[in-house]
Order: structure tokens, then sequence, then C-alpha cells
């Protein structure tokens, strides 16, 4: 078990440094960041000097190895935009990122995976067909069109809820949360639905396709000869058995809203890391963008050794080494 | 009853309350809410010159000087001035003013401001603040209401300077910069406006509260929340939602629908900046024009290029009528814009006639640089400027790439790019002289003039002895009156020269709810104490 865990740890780490090495080369190619901070006015001694102190006047190398240097000792340098920690940053912003991707994730379980049970074992219902019809049209339209048919829906044309901007928040253990405000609450409405609609569409069609696996097998037969009503094999026997894609697909699913949530968080104005990301990349922050590329990769790291540890205890059979 | 309607009950209530909760969070009647596209990067208002800082800002802190709607000055924090030498001036502070912590403004908070502006150089050189004042020398408290200014020689631009140097409590911010560092200094702003700093969520929103004790009297609303909402589309929806009352840069294509409204209004404003193309007038090869000598060193090429370009068919059908047609180097509320100058009428004939004379009766080819994610439409312009040019047989190609390479390569010395690029100019003093020094004068080696291409004087983009004569005159000139007459001269002069062709000004679109009534200023700042609920 440690062994393993410290395997996949070492791992990470070669994931973290590629990703810094494709980072840090992109960064290079997105122009010379001195002419975005300073002003036009700015002398040739200015624009040396500025240089200097942002260490452009090293050799790329040399650049790259007093960066991963101070990544070791977990320092993620300073926003030249912000001229504060690029960490504090991302954090600053993180809680508003992580709630509104799992309750979008929840959203997208609590609705495609119980439509997906019914229309596996009533494939020929009425319903069942209707919910794969419909899942088809959740994985097809984008993103930014829904978003903005909800904004003109319910909040220009009904007034019922908020068209943009994350609501109260409450801090709960120190992170600012809005989920536990009712203000909060009605402000996460339209963007975890807009970013949960795309979800739970691959969600129901994913686990429609594992139910209907899992029931043609043996067991279901033999258990049905035996009187088993269908709902008690869907339920206790076949549904448990589909329980590890259930937590593969959640778990790259979270992953990805929380990393490129961008499109919902802009449409939304959600003050989220996704538009952290697009004013960095557009300020040309180097610093900022390199470390939110690195928080990321870290971040799915963690996520998937989380992912194959929750495996184990799923299932008996898994064995870790 | 089952548990079934139990629960259908809970959850009737429940959409009930969400519904009902949406309303109350709309109706908030106190609070102004100003949706714009950017977030500030700092609240400290000597660390970062954008615009969208400074405009924010605004509300929480005063100027010496402040500009009324017609960029015109008027007393601020200084109630009177005089220039008894050329080269020193003397600023008479208003009485009784108060810092939102209850402090009195005193000439060493004045000192302390300005000082703190020159010696800011958070990447080893200066920002964009610092360069306003780059003609003062030293700042003394006489007494507790009187300071005086010291400049190196004369220096024109000292009074227009000042509107950008907002006054800082010199006690608070040493204790907080001491105490936390100065990165806190950005995030707890306090100065003499007409609001106090509530709260920043960085990304989302600033808040503030109506100041009681404000020199000025008391703004006309109790709170006031300026949110960032970056997508067009849904800053149009809050306002027409009426979560937001103000509602910055309207997309075009939104202002009919806002128009229709029955709670909304539009107010379109002329904006001070320009949108122009500059040309490489001075190099003997130019990296546009490959293989030949620079023809863009021939007036008469840069004429016809003038002559070329049908601004009109411009603003009509890629600004959609949302611009103003420009004649010079920067729009009417400048100090220093001249009358004089008009624009060159759209006349191919002409440019044709103009191109042959100068040896190039089937053109050259010629490569127009431009951005595509800085300026409202800005590819879009530099593909409508390559095609009306291929009319004339000029064999113009556009190249719109996004701002940080662009910009990078117009100013970087040792690229040498661009025979024709676009350039817009605008500026918070409204005064011409900064453009004139820093774009148009002939570069000299120090950095003093025409540093807007690193400051080499190898590679200036135009240089005429003439106007540089002009230029400096005007930079040594405290006369107001004789300053913007050599402002003018030196506007004339250089536009007579075709440096550039001129396009249009962009217009400011704004949209407003019909129960608030504020009207906003040229510059695009969002300064709301005035503003009043209907």
């Amino acid at each position: 078990m440690l062994g393993f865990v410290l395997q996949r740890l070492i791992q990470a780490l070669l994931v973290i440094f590629v990703v810094s090495i494709v980072a840090f080369v992109m960064n290079r190619f997105a122009g010379d960041p001195v002419f975005l901070m300073l002003p036009p006015q700015a002398t040739a001694a200015d624009i040396a000097a500025a240089r200097h102190s942002m260490g452009l006047d090293q050799p790329v190398l040399v650049q790259y190895g007093l960066y991963m240097l101070d990544l070791l000792r977990g320092n993620l340098g300073n926003s030249w935009t912000q001229t504060r920690p690029v960490l504090d940053l991302i954090l600053e912003r993180l809680p508003a990122t992580l709630e509104l991707a799992m309750f979008a994730l929840i959203l997208a379980l609590l609705v495609g995976i119980p439509a997906a049970l019914y229309a596996a074992v009533r494939p020929q219902a009425l319903l069942a067909r209707l919910s794969m019809t419909i899942s088809i049209l959740g994985i097809s339209i984008p993103p930014f069109w829904l978003g903005i048919s909800f904004i003109l829906i319910f909040a220009v044309n009904l007034g019922w809820l908020p068209s943009s901007g994350r609501g109260a928040t409450v801090d709960i253990l120190g992170a600012p949360l809005s989920l536990f405000t009712l203000d909060g609450l009605i402000h996460l409405i339209l963007p975890s639905l807009t970013l949960s609609l795309f979800n739970m569409g691959l969600i129901l069609r994913l686990q429609y396709a594992g139910m209907r696996e899992e029931l043609a097998m043996d067991y279901v037969r033999y258990a049905r000869a035996r009187g088993v009503p269908m709902r008690t094999i869907a339920l206790r026997h076949a549904f448990p058995n589909t329980l590890m894609q259930i937590v593969t697909f959640s778990s790259m699913i979270l992953a990805q809203s929380i990393a490129f949530s961008v499109i919902t968080e802009t449409i939304f104005a959600w003050p989220g890391i996704g538009k952290l990301l697009i004013d960095a990349i557009g300020l040309n922050d180097r610093p900022l963008v390199m470390g939110y590329l690195i928080f990321v990769a870290v971040l799915f790291s963690l996520l998937s050794l989380l992912t194959d540890l929750v495996y184990a205890i799923i299932d008996p059979r898994v064995r870790l080494a | 009853m089952t548990a079934w309607h139990h629960r259908r009950i809970v959850l009737g209530a429940l959409v009930i309350s969400l519904v009902l909760g949406a309303n109350c969070a709309a109706r908030a009647e106190d609070t102004l809410v100003v949706g714009q596209a950017g977030d500030p990067l700092t609240l400290d208002p000597h660390a970062n010159p954008g615009l969208v800082e400074a405009s924010v800002m605004s509300n929480l802190f005063d100027t010496l000087i402040i500009f009324d709607k017609n960029m015109q000055i008027q007393s601020g924090l200084a109630v009177s001035w005089e220039n008894p030498e050329p080269d020193r001036w003397i600023f008479h502070l208003r009485k009784g003013v108060k810092f939102h912590n209850g402090a009195d403004l005193t000439a060493s908070d004045v000192k302390y401001s300005i000082e703190r502006v020159k010696n800011w150089k958070p990447y080893g050189g200066n920002t964009g603040v610092a360069f306003y004042l780059n003609g003062v020398d030293t700042v003394t408290a006489l007494d507790p209401l009187t300071v005086e200014i010291r400049t190196k020689g004369p220096f024109g631009p000292m009074l227009r300077s000042l509107r950008a140097i907002y006054i800082v409590n010199k006690e608070y911010v040493e204790k907080l910069t001491a105490e936390k560092g100065v990165e806190v200094v950005g995030h707890a702003p306090m100065g003499t406006g007409a609001f106090k700093f509530v709260e920043w969520v960085p990304g989302d929103h600033v808040t503030m509260e109506g100041f009681d004790g404000w020199w000025a009297g008391k703004a006309g609303v109790e709170r006031v929340v300026f949110r960032q909402i970056a997508n067009n589309a849904t800053r149009t929806a809050a306002l027409l939602s009426g979560e937001i009352q103000i509602a910055t840069e309207l997309p075009p294509r939104d202002v009919q629908r806002v128009k229709d409204s029955p709670i909304a209004n539009v107010t379109i404003l002329e904006g001070m900046r320009t949108v122009n193309f500059r040309f490489d007038t001075v190099r003997e090869k130019t990296p546009g024009v490959p293989g030949m000598p620079n023809p863009l060193r021939d007036l008469r090429v840069r004429e016809a290029i003038n002559y070329a370009i049908d601004t009109g068919t411009i603003i009509k059908v890629v600004m959609n009528g949302f611009a103003s047609p420009a004649e010079q180097l920067a729009g009417h509320q400048h100090f220093g814009w001249s009358p004089n100058i008009k624009h060159l009428p759209y006349d191919p004939t002409m440019a044709k006639k103009l191109l042959a004379e100068a040896g190039f009766p089937h053109g050259f080819p010629l490569q127009v640089d431009s951005t595509n994610n800085r300026y409202v439409n800005d590819e879009q312009i530099c593909l409508a400027v390559a095609q009306m040019l291929t009319k004339v047989e000029i064999k113009a190609t556009c190249r719109a790439r996004s701002k940080q390479i662009a910009f990078a390569e117009f100013n970087d010395k040792r690229i040498l790019c661009c025979s024709m690029y676009i350039f817009s100019f605008v500026t918070p003093t409204a005064d011409l002289a900064g453009n004139l020094e820093t774009n148009l004068h002939t570069p000299t080696a120090d950095g003093t003039y025409g540093a807007s291409n690193g400051g080499d004087p190898s590679t200036p983009r135009y240089s005429n002895p003439e106007a540089d004569k002009l230029i400096e005159a005007a930079g040594k000139e405290t006369n107001e009156a004789k300053r913007q007459a050599l402002l003018q001269r030196a506007s004339e002069t250089i536009m007579a020269n075709y440096p550039l062709v001129p396009l249009h000004y962009q217009n400011d679109i704004y949209g407003i709810l019909k129960k608030v009534a504020w009207t906003p200023k040229p510059d695009q700042y969002l300064t709301v104490s005035d503003a009043t609920w209907r």
C-alpha cells in the first residue's frame, strides 16, 4: 500500500516535470512580456531594468533552472501583474471553482445514474427512450450557448434567477463557500446546471451501457430464474458491480470541471481559477500561467491516486501494489 | 398524507423560497451596481497605471486637480495654485479635508504621494504613473496646507499631470507597508474620496460605501459595487434583468435591444481613444515592403494612402456606426487638439495620381500590421484597410496577431517590425504633450523623447526637426494658453507630413437603467459620486 502510494507520487513528479517543460516552452512563444508590463513611455533603461528584475536577461536554461529550484521549495513565484504569490492567487479562487465543480458533478450524478438505471432495466419504456434521446442533446449542445440561453430565459425573461456572479459566502473551515447561503445557492443554479448538462448526458449513456452489460451476465439470468425481482437484481447486484466505472468517470469529470470550467466561469462571471487563467494569459503573466498549469497537473495526479485508492475500498479483489 | 406528499410539499416550498429569494437579491434599492469588463489588478493607486484600476479608484481617492465632464481643469484637493517662477509651483490645499480614517489631509500627505509615485519601481523601472512626473524635482510641505513643487526647469504639463496622482495618507500607508508588506496596501485602499472601501473579492467585485465626511458633500448613492462581468452578452443580460444599473462597453449588437427595453437607456459618448495606422517614415529599408527601398519615406506615398482609405465606410460597416471620424492624433477633449486640421477626403483617383508621381504607378507590396484582441474590431479594420489599398494597386496584406505578440514586436528595437501598423493613444491627463513627446518626437539617447521605440535613436518611426522644436518649447511652457498654441502648431506641422492615417475615435457605449441619473465622462472613468436615483 505504502509502496503503491510512493510509486504513484514519483509518477506524479514526472508528470509535473513534463508539464513544466511544456508550459515553459509555450510561454516563450507568447510574446515578450516586458512590453505589456511597461507603459509605452518606458525608456530603453526601464525596459532593461524590468527585464533584469524579471530574470528575462538570463539564458533560457538558467531561467528554467531557477524556476524549478523555487518549485522544489514549494514556491510558485510571484504574479507579475498582481505582485502577489501565485499560490495565494490560486488558493483564493479555488473554493469558488471547487464548489461549482462539485455541485455540478453531484447534480449530474443525481440525475444521470437513476435515469440510467431505469433505462437499463426498462429499455423499451417511453420515459427511458425519452431520457436517452435528451442525453444526446445534453452532449451535443455547446455549453456557452446553453449558458447564454439559460441567462436569457431565467434571468432576463422570467426574472427568477440572477444572471451571473457568485452569491453571499460564509466561511467554512476558512474557505469562503456560497453553497450554504440561500443567496449563494440561487447564484449557483444556472452555472452548475450549464456545467453539468453535458456530464449528465455522458454519465447517463456510460452508466446505461455498463448496466446493460451487467444485466446480460449469467448471474443475472440465474437470479431471475430463481424469482428474484428485477428491482432487487438491478439495485443490489448489478449496480454495485458498476461502481468502479462510476468512480472512474466521476473523478475524470471532476478534474475536468475544476481545471477547464473556463467557459462557464467566463459566461457567468464566476470568480474561479478558470477566469484567473484567462486573465493571466491575456496579460502574459508567465509565472501565473506556469503556476496554474503545474497546479492542475498536481490536482490531476492526486485525483487519480485517490481514485485508485477508492477502487481498493470498493472491490476487495483490487490489490494496490 | 403519505411520505410522498410530504416530499412534494417540501420541494414546492423550496422552489417558492428560491424564487422569492432571487427576487430579494435583485432588489437592493440603495446599492448601485456597475458591471464592467475588467477587474482591477490592484487598488494601490501608485502601483498600476491601467484604466480599470484608475477608474475604480477615482471613487476612493482624490487628486489635487480634477477634470470636469469636458476634461477641463477644476480645483480638487487643491483650492488654488500659482506658478510664481517657471520652475516653481505653489498649491494651496483645501481646508477640512478628511481621510476615511478621520485623519486630516496635510501637505505632507501630498508630498508623500508624489514622492511615492516617483520612487515606485516594481520592475526596477518606472511605472506609467511616474512618467507624468518626469519633470518634478522636489516637493516641499511649506506649511500644513501649502505644498511647493520645484521642477527641473519649466515643466509645461505639471498641472494636468497631477490628475494622475491620487493622494494617500502618509501615516496609514507607511504603517501598513511596514507591518504587512506593500501588497497589502493594494488590498486596503484608504483615501479622501466620496466612497469608503468595504471589500474586494478579486475577479468578482469591489464594494464601497458612501463617506459622510467627503469634502464635496455626499455621494448620491449609499453603496456602490463594481462587478466584473467579462462576457459582453452576460453584461447586457445583467443590465436587462436589473441586477446591474450601469453596464460599460455595451456591444454594438445589443444597443437596439437595450434601447427597446422598458427599464434601460443607452448613452453613447465620443471617446478619447483614436485608432490610427502609423508609418515607418525614416528607415531606408522597411520589413513590410520587401525587396525595395522604403517607399513610405516619400510624403506623396503617405498622402496617397490617406486618400485611398475610406474611413466613412470603415465606421459604417466595420464599426456599425459607433465611431466618429478622426483627423488628427487625439480627440478634441485633449489639450492641444487643433481645429485647423482636416481629414483628407476619400479619393482613389487622387491617390493613384500621387503614387504615379512618386514613381509607383503599379503600387508596391505592403504588409499592414494589427492586433486582433486590443481595440474594437481591430482585425476587421486592418482587413478593410488592406482591401482599400489594393484598389489603388498597393498590394497590401493584413497581418493581425494577438496584442501579446504584436505589441512586443511594435516596440522591440531588436526586431525592427512593421511598416504600417495599428496605433492608438489615450491618456488620463488628456494632454497631447505626452503623445507627441513619446511617439512623434525624434528619439533621443536618454529616452526623454521618442521612447515608444524603446528609446533607441537608431530606429525612429518619425522625425521632423521643426515639430521637435515646437514639442520641446511646449514642454517648457507653463502658460496654458501659450502651451496650447504650441501643441496645436506641433500637431498641425506633424499632420501635414502624414506620419499616420487617422481613422476614427471609438465611441464609448454605456447601458444605464432609467432609474439612475448619471452621465459618463469621455475618459471612461467610472466616477459615480454624482450618480443619483431618479
